[in-house]
């Protein structure tokens, strides 16, 4: 009761009196898990087809040279997720609608170019990667990629979306493979500690575009938006946003910790023996200390799981913070006659990243792995509109960015701006 | 902003002769020079009295040039000229004060109105406002129409002009290239978080609304919720309680805890007590006795009553406004009384007849009270022994009641022979419909 409106002045959280400790226990569980969620998907769908192949990538190419990142980048991601959960539960209002109520049109307009290109991108992926697991199982791509495009605009348009994530969620269940896979394949544990925490000197081309993909995977720019966006949908208040902020710190780590192991487990397999991964089932082969001959399998459901999970729900969710951005109508309930821009949107989003795939001999694993490496570019642009926003303490009361958010932030941008930068000039500068 | 200045009216000298219309996006963000042609900084927002139905703007807020940060104020009155590459004041800049911070009682139209959600109480819907149009006559500048279309997107961008040579060599018969998308300011309410409250109650009414509760509900819905706070305090009591009854349970749950309680409690009192039970069941324990100490006590102790009935009973269900007269009158004297008493009933096609004991001893409707001679005494012509429930009893026995007897009310009789309540036909089909629904998911 007598919450205040955000915007005014927002009271500290209020601290419930403590009864006995036991029953007192249970329910803060209890509330954790009804709000469990956003962060969680967030989080889960964040694995997807281009996540998974620039782990795998990073891990067969370039050994344990690049694990040192994964602690920074699970500080950065968090913060950057808790941040945007936190503006979700105090305004009451998606990413983009903020964007467009501060800062008008023209920025608007071009963070939402960027999301679109980038999320177009992020959806040729996710069909690269059903065609690549499509292959594997032995089915061809030409049949198995328009099954998929059409069973995810069917699903979404007149399904149960909820039940649709919790399926996928499930599925995610087997992520668990790549810690299993890692620790059977017995890579030196000192070695493998020793690279978690020590960063090589290494500055060559090929290990900067690496790394801005690999921050660009984690972080994606989607990322803010979608979490945001589901604190919102479920209702979340700035009273009992702390148990939130567990969801997305779970989340998190959880994602963090299956990169890792993806990382181990390829150095441990393919990296150790020169595999080079040409197609997707050079990836599965890390998978062989757990599954041997079913490595291909369990690696192909695996990266199905991901992608449709991941398909199911980019093209929607793009087309939602769009539409509202602009104030055109949007949601599943509404006809195309009455939503055109959000159903043009929506499917023209999985048509395109559907067609793509279709061109004869397209190649998926660059691609899969060249969209996170734009994600990467674009993260700096969609980060200073986090930042800058959730430092408004007229939006944000009480709950303002504090100084270390700040810090974590301003450098996550920072030094993905170098990046990108550095990158762009190597670009220019080859050809 | 600033109240003290002193206003004397007085048309911009260099101001075009005629009435015209401009946009806010042709004034914003330029830049702005004073009298002796010394450069101040850029147009950064307006302020508009809103007391009137097309408010007018007064003043003009400017951003000084980067590192300064300081915000001058400058009424419209003297700005001289708008139409160069500068916007021209009638005044040298010391005589610009600086603009307060924290007024928060002003509508600036960039801060509050531009970019935002707003409803067309019209067309009765949310837009997005791309854009704000005014008449600006010799004598003062009017805000009159607010652009929610495509076009408003495209000037905002500066590509309007690019636009429109795109859709006249695709399609020249575009629908965007004839249709403006304006709203009439008239039809506006900003909801801004920002601005005062008793503006808000001035100007929206349930008569200028003329909706349907069931459609202001929608609206509030649709809403982000610090908006459907303010639209739903904008409304009058009446829409307050009936739109309440009809938002979906999360939303209602959440809009209750963010307003004051008292307020909470006002509406309550003006629900059908049992609607008003039904909602405070939802809420927290404490959020409930909270509402309820707040109610009158007639008010409340009727809630309480309803409350303490278990759910999915005829208890919790029904209704406790309904009307019984004594058998001792006659068939006239039931009809003014009727005519007295029937303003606050929720059915008044059955009238329940009482004795002294005030047990329950027969039903009339409305059609005996008119058909029958006004002499005749009303324990003549009722029906004996009514068909009654108790309030323990089950939902599904009170539908298969009506239905039965093809009844529109059923009385709600406690072990005493008093009358408890009522159940009207609609509050049964109500119940019945969310239980199949509920039972239609959990097969899901």
């Amino acid at each position: 009761m007598m919450s205040q409106p955000p915007g005014q002045e927002i009271p500290a959280l209020p601290r419930k009196r403590e009864r006995s400790g036991a029953l007192n226990t249970w329910r803060r569980i209890k509330i954790f898990l009804i709000i469990l969620g956003p962060g969680m998907i967030t989080a889960n769908v964040d694995n997807d087809a281009g996540g998974i192949t620039t782990y795998s990538l990073a891990g067969a190419h370039f050994g344990l040279d690049l694990l040192w990142t994964i602690i920074p980048m699970t500080v950065a991601l968090i913060v950057t997720q808790e941040v945007c959960a936190r503006m979700g539960a105090v305004t009451g209002k998606g990413l983009s609608d903020l964007v467009r109520e501060e800062y008008g049109v023209k920025a608007t307009f071009w963070v939402m170019l960027a999301l679109v290109l980038t999320n177009l991108g992020n959806t040729i992926a996710e069909f690269s990667g059903i065609a690549a697991a499509a292959e594997i199982f032995g089915v061809s791509r030409y049949l198995a990629v328009p099954l998929a495009a059409a069973a995810v605009w069917v699903l979404v348009v007149r399904g149960n979306n909820r039940i649709v994530e919790r399926i996928f969620l499930i599925g995610c269940l087997a992520y668990i493979a790549y810690p299993i896979s890692g620790v059977l394949a017995g890579p030196a544990w000192p070695e493998v500690l020793r690279a978690t925490v020590v960063p090589p000197a290494r500055f060559d081309y090929d290990y900067l575009q690496m790394l801005i993909g690999l921050v660009g995977t984690t972080i994606a720019p989607w990322m803010q938006f979608y979490q945001q966006s589901a604190v919102v949908e479920k209702g979340i208040t700035p009273e009992n946003y702390r148990y939130e902020r567990w969801d997305v710190i779970v989340g998190c780590t959880i994602t963090d910790i299956v990169a890792f192991f993806i990382i181990v487990a390829c150095a441990a397999t393919l990296y150790a023996h020169g595999v080079r991964i040409e197609d997707a089932s050079d990836a599965a082969r890390a998978l062989k200390p757990l599954a041997g001959v079913y490595a291909a399998n369990l690696f192909a459901f695996g990266l199905l799981n991901a992608s449709l999970f991941a398909a199911s729900v980019l093209p929607l969710s793009t087309a939602f913070y769009v539409c509202e951005a602009f104030g055109w109508e949007s949601g599943v309930s509404t006809t195309f006659r009455t939503a055109p821009q959000f159903y043009g949107l929506y499917t023209g989003l999985i048509v395109v990243g559907a067609g793509v795939v279709m061109i004869p001999r397209f190649p998926l694993v660059p691609v899969m792995f060249l969209s996170q490496v734009v994600n990467g570019m674009v993260l700096p642009l969609v980060l200073f509109f986090v930042v800058r926003l959730a430092n408004r303490r007229d939006l944000m009361g009480a709950f303002v960015n504090s100084r270390a958010g700040n810090i974590a932030l301003w450098s996550t941008v920072v030094i993905m701006t170098i990046l990108t930068a550095v990158e762009l000039a190597a670009l220019a500068g080859i050809w | 902003m600033d109240m003290t200045t002193p206003s004397t009216e007085r048309p911009p000298s260099g101001a075009p002769a005629a009435s015209n219309f401009l946009f806010i996006s042709e004034l914003l963000d330029r830049p702005v020079e004073d009298a002796l042609g010394e450069s101040i900084g850029r147009l950064d927002d307006l302020t508009v009295v809103v007391t009137e139905p097309f408010p007018r703007v007064r003043d003009c807020i400017i951003r000084q040039q980067w590192p300064n940060d300081l915000r001058l104020v400058c009424r419209w009155n003297d700005i001289a000229d708008l139409r160069g590459a500068k916007i021209r004041l009638a005044v040298p800049v010391t005589q610009l004060i600086p603009a307060a911070p924290g007024a928060a009682d002003e509508v600036l139209l960039r801060r509050d109105v531009l970019d935002k959600q707003v409803v067309d109480t019209n067309g009765l819907k949310i837009v997005r406002v791309n854009d704000i149009q005014f008449l600006a006559t010799p004598s003062e500048t009017r805000a009159v129409h607010v652009d929610v279309g495509f076009r408003g997107l495209a000037r905002r961008l500066g590509a309007e002009s690019f636009v429109d040579g795109i859709f006249r060599r695709v399609r020249p018969r575009a629908h965007y290239l004839k249709s403006e998308n304006l709203i009439s300011w008239r039809y506006i309410e900003t909801l801004s978080p920002g601005t005062s409250h008793h503006r808000l109650q001035l100007s929206l009414s349930q008569a200028q609304l003329q909706a349907h509760p069931a459609d202001v509900a929608d609206l509030i819905a649709e809403l982000d919720p610090p908006r459907r706070l303010r639209l739903f305090r904008a409304l009058d009591l009446d829409t307050r309680a009936k739109s309440l009854a009809k938002l979906p349970v999360e939303i209602r749950a959440r809009l209750l805890e963010m307003i004051p309680a008292h307020e909470a409690a006002a509406v309550m009192g003006t629900m059908p007590p049992d609607e008003a039970a039904d909602i405070l069941a939802e809420l927290p324990a404490e959020a409930r006795v909270q509402i309820l100490a707040l109610m009158t006590h007639e008010e409340a102790s009727e809630v309480r009553d309803l409350l303490a009935y278990p759910a999915g009973t005829a208890g919790a269900l029904m209704n406790t406004e309904f009307i019984t007269l004594s058998d001792k009158l006659t068939v006239g004297e039931a009809l003014e009384q009727l005519r007295a008493l029937a303003p606050s009933a929720e059915t008044i096609y059955y009238i329940y007849v009482v004795n002294e004991a005030r047990s329950l001893v027969g039903v009339l409707s409305l059609r005996h009270l008119i058909i029958e001679a006004s002499t005749t005494p009303i324990s003549q012509v009722m029906l004996k022994r009514p068909v009654h429930v108790q309030p323990d009893d089950s939902v599904a026995e009170c539908a298969s009641l009506v239905a039965k007897y093809k009844l529109l009310a059923l009385p709600v009789v406690r072990p005493d022979h008093t009358m408890a309540g009522v159940i009207t036909v609609d509050d049964v089909f109500g119940e019945i419909i969310d239980q199949a629904w509920m039972k239609k998911f959990a097969r899901r």
